[in-house]
């Protein structure tokens, strides 16, 4: 399917230039509606106006996206999956970070509640991005239908988070359905076998359904029957399944579904897809394996996980409930979700951290966004109060900055000048990245200042303060140098 | 009257539990099938009945199979990569490139060559608290070479990257030959003491090696002339050429029959300019590499992953100055903090000894999904662990299924 111009847009508005959504243009409204900058609903006269029923008709099929957004779960933790547009994150931007689960079993209720507060409680800020789980698999491994609930039930006393219901027994489906009534949450599975009783539990209930094959035609032919049978809420599982071979395989058919709804605009099959790196676990004896053996698995599940996550498979199921493997999986997915357009510079400028005086001491770093994060971080944490001193290196972080002439010496000069650093600062030091250490005597010698070589990582700068920062004697060198 | 199922369920165990008898009088049936299920009890039986009874959805729906086909995915990828043959006189050959299609994509069909790893050894040796050195490498990794310390011999560092941790190939960084780092610590480096270093790591190990530069351009272009003699004949690569040196150093790779490394920095006009201006200056397309820059995860990676994709994506689609193996200092990995902060400043993101390695892995896989073709690696267990999923991606399509379905019931 052609990616979308904004002249496919501009028959469909009402093209009066009335300038109610806020645009001067309806041309501009159309460029910004496919950018995803402006929603649809902002162009008030084409929903208030009955003349233009059928423009918006047609618009609004026009901006569908060929993957639809599922819901899963309810209230302030519900989450949305699917909706992009493209398969190369660089064509436009992948929406709707993948959802990560947990698996938990109804047998071992310690282990379920364990891994259920592990969940709940993973949630912290990485470079301005919030990093969290979104939701617990419940499966069924005991073969009972009062087991299962009962253990839904538990993680349901837990947390809100949403659920997926595990099971292919269509008896064991509904207790679990039972007990998370209006909770919406996801059914896991249908499969050619028993897709008639499981579809009508998704009607009955009416949640979101999974169906599964790893035969792309008989999934397809499973969508096809649910949508006859009215089931519109679908999310796909084209099988994962780890080992050598089957690794590409897996990688092979979320690729082939992923371009034939976007690229091909293949509407039956245009919902969400869902991986389960959890299934690298499966004819694994768990609980007797060494340390060793855990953690090539858990290596191998993030691998799976990642490869994944990177073309944009829309919900994760793992059974590694670890911080060592959530920070990485966590940060794969924060930064292939990461808007591409989106430049990744912040504004130069002398920052100003906890409150400084003219006697705090000033730091200097570049302009990239995720070493500005990470040394504010820092100074932040340490409650140091400072000064922060951003070059305009466009963007580039401190190394490259170096090595490519960004970051140098008349361009330190240049924002000392423009930002007024000498009125704000009283004092004459100037603590650089160690990464930068080679600018240090030219420094010294052309901007007139004592200057201080930090460490690599800014995450030593406390060490340094305690260590190498005496106003004292930086004024004591600075006379020095006046001579 | 339409009820609650669940409240009607719950009244009728109540019932049932104090009676032991339920009794239903005037129950109308809307409905076309049925789910029975096994009972508790008799009445435990009826009441699911009824309950199933007062669901009137099922009566619209049709349950049909219909048969369904997917349309086969054809895709046009008219050009190739190039391939590109490191050669090793009277030792090991390995070949980069030939890709026809996006990387496993294995519906359209099989790439010749898998991505492969070039291990790291410097010219100086691990900084350690009694030996000051300009090589700094996180502890985790220093503390598979200094145990029995072999930093101080290029050819034993290589030899153990080859012969205990499978590296397929050995880059020889030369970070000691920058004249503008302390001698005391390693830097300021002759191209003498430079020859004696390719030397012990030629003996050492019959893979092709990469001679890597330190950075500084005048002095990468008096190392890459000094040592062309000590490795003609071999095929090695130079790296790197960028857009301030390649006038100089194109002609020793054409006079030597050597490979470049084209580096630029995340920009993909820049690169192909910079290929460009190589190929006119007469260098052959096979012997031309590329290294678009690798920020780590967590650090940049995302403009790696685009610009790595978007390269090969071209290169395949017809873009003759894009059609080149790409080649990724993976290492970078360690200068996350992910990666090297020690456990006891950052509880929270759990042992070291885990994550340290898999940061590496992750961030040369997730390229090699996109378009890298020669990872450049540090960490043993890195390499291991790279190396195994490119071998399971790779594999042909296994001939017995398994069912995927068996983690639901896995203990």
């Amino acid at each position: 399917m052609p990616k979308l111009s904004p002249l496919n847009v501009i028959p469909l508005l009402p093209g009066t230039n009335c300038g109610q959504c806020g645009e001067q243009t309806c041309m501009s409204f159309a460029v910004k509606l496919l950018d995803h900058l402006i929603e649809l609903k902002e162009c008030k006269p084409l929903f208030s106006e009955k003349k233009y029923a059928k423009k918006l008709k047609k618009l609004k099929e026009l901006v569908t996206p060929p993957i639809i957004s599922i819901k899963i779960g309810t209230g302030e933790k519900q989450i949305s999956i699917g909706g992009e547009e493209v398969l190369y994150r660089h064509e436009l931007t992948y929406y709707s970070p993948t959802a990560i689960f947990v698996d938990v079993n109804d047998e071992d209720l310690d282990d379920l509640i364990q891994r259920t507060e592990f969940v709940k409680n993973y949630d912290w800020i990485r470079l301005g991005d919030r990093i969290n789980l979104q939701g617990i698999a419940v499966r069924s491994l005991s073969g009972n239908p009062d087991t299962f609930a009962q253990a839904v039930k538990k993680v349901l006393s837990i947390t809100d988070l949403p659920i997926i219901l595990c099971t292919l027994d269509p008896k064991i489906m509904e207790a679990g359905l039972k007990v998370t009534k209006n909770k919406n949450p996801l059914m896991y599975t249908a499969t050619k076998e028993n897709w008639k009783e499981m579809a009508k539990l998704a009607l009955e209930y009416d949640v979101p359904i999974t169906v599964y094959s790893t035969d792309l035609d008989e999934l397809k032919s499973l969508c096809v029957s649910l949508e006859n049978a009215g089931i519109n809420k679908i999310v796909l599982d084209p099988g994962t399944i780890p080992g050598e071979g089957h690794i590409g395989e897996t990688y092979s058919r979320h690729i082939i579904l992923k371009k034939s709804a976007i690229e091909k605009g293949d509407k039956s099959i245009g919902y969400p897809t869902i991986g389960i790196p959890a299934a690298v676990w499966m004819d694994q004896d768990i609980k007797n394996l060494s340390l060793g053996e855990r953690v090539t698995l858990s290596y191998e599940e993030a691998k799976l996980g990642t490869i994944l996550i990177s073309h944009a498979t829309n919900l994760l199921i793992f059974h590694t409930a670890e911080n060592w493997f959530m920070l990485a999986i966590g940060v794969v997915r924060q930064n292939v979700y990461a808007d591409p357009r989106i430049n990744p510079a912040v504004e130069p400028g002398l920052y100003e951290i906890n409150n400084p005086t003219p006697e705090s001491p000033l730091f200097l770093t570049t302009n990239y966004t995720m070493t500005y994060f990470v040394v504010k971080g820092d100074l932040e944490e340490s409650r140091i109060p400072s000064w922060l001193l951003v070059i305009d290196t466009e963007g580039i972080g401190v190394e490259c900055a170096v090595a490519g002439g960004d970051l140098n010496v008349d361009a330190i000069k240049e924002h000392i000048e423009k930002y007024k650093v000498n009125e704000k600062v009283k004092h004459h030091g100037i603590i650089i990245p160690g990464l930068a250490a080679r600018l240090q005597g030219e420094l010294e010698d052309s901007a007139n200042k004592v200057v201080i070589v930090g460490p690599r990582d800014c995450g030593g700068i406390p060490f340094l303060l305690e260590k190498r920062w005496n106003l004292e004697k930086i004024e004591e060198l600075w006379q020095e140098m006046q001579s | 009257m339409s009820r609650d199922p669940e409240e009607f369920m719950n009244d009728l165990e109540k019932l049932f539990d104090e009676t032991g008898v339920a009794i239903f009088k005037d129950i109308q049936f809307f409905i076309d099938s049925l789910v029975l299920r096994p009972p508790k009890a008799a009445g435990y039986q009826a009441a699911t009945m009824a309950t199933q009874m007062l669901q009137p959805i099922a009566k619209r729906a049709e349950f049909v199979w219909k048969d369904s086909k997917l349309a086969t995915i054809t895709e046009d990828y008219p050009s190739e990569i190039n391939v590109i043959t490191f050669k090793r006189k009277g030792g090991k050959n390995v070949v980069i490139g030939g890709e026809k299609y996006p990387p496993f994509y294995s519906f359209l069909g099989k790439n010749p060559n898998r991505p492969v790893v070039t291990a790291d050894v410097f010219d100086v040796p691990i900084h350690t608290k009694e030996r000051p050195s300009i090589l700094r490498l996180s502890k985790p990794v220093k503390e598979h070479f200094l145990n029995p310390d072999v930093s101080t011999n290029p050819g034993l560092w290589a030899k153990k990257h080859v012969e205990e941790f499978g590296a397929d190939m050995i880059t020889l960084h030369f970070i000691g030959t920058d004249p503008t780092l302390p001698e005391k610590e390693g830097g300021n480096q002759s191209v003498r003491q430079a020859l004696e270093h390719l030397e012990q790591v030629m003996d050492a190990v019959d893979v092709p090696i990469i001679i890597g530069g330190s950075g500084n351009h005048r002095k990468d272009v008096e190392l890459f002339t000094g040592v062309a003699d000590m490795i003609a004949g071999n095929r090695f690569m130079l790296s790197s050429v960028e857009l301030d040196t390649y006038e100089k150093i194109v002609p020793v790779a054409k006079k030597y029959d050597q490979i470049v490394l084209s580096w630029t920095q995340l920009d993909v006009n820049n690169q192909k300019k910079l290929n460009s201006e190589i190929l006119d200056m007469g260098l052959s397309k096979d012997l031309i590499v590329m290294d678009p820059t690798v920020g780590p995860l967590g650090y940049g990676i995302e403009y790696s992953f685009s610009v790595y994709e978007r390269m090969r994506l071209s290169g395949l689609k017809g873009e003759e100055t894009l059609a080149f193996p790409m080649s990724g200092g993976t290492t970078n990995a360690w200068g996350a903090r992910e990666a090297f902060m020690a456990d006891k400043l950052r509880p929270e993101w759990g042992p070291r000894a885990f994550r340290g390695p898999l940061w590496e892995i992750l961030t040369a896989f997730i390229l090699s999904i996109v378009g890298l073709d020669l990872a450049m690696m540090l960490h043993p267990g890195s390499v291991a662990g790279f190396k195994d999923i490119i071998e399971k991606l790779s594999a042909p399509k296994p001939s017995k299924p398994v069912d995927g379905l068996k983690w639901i019931t896995m203990k």
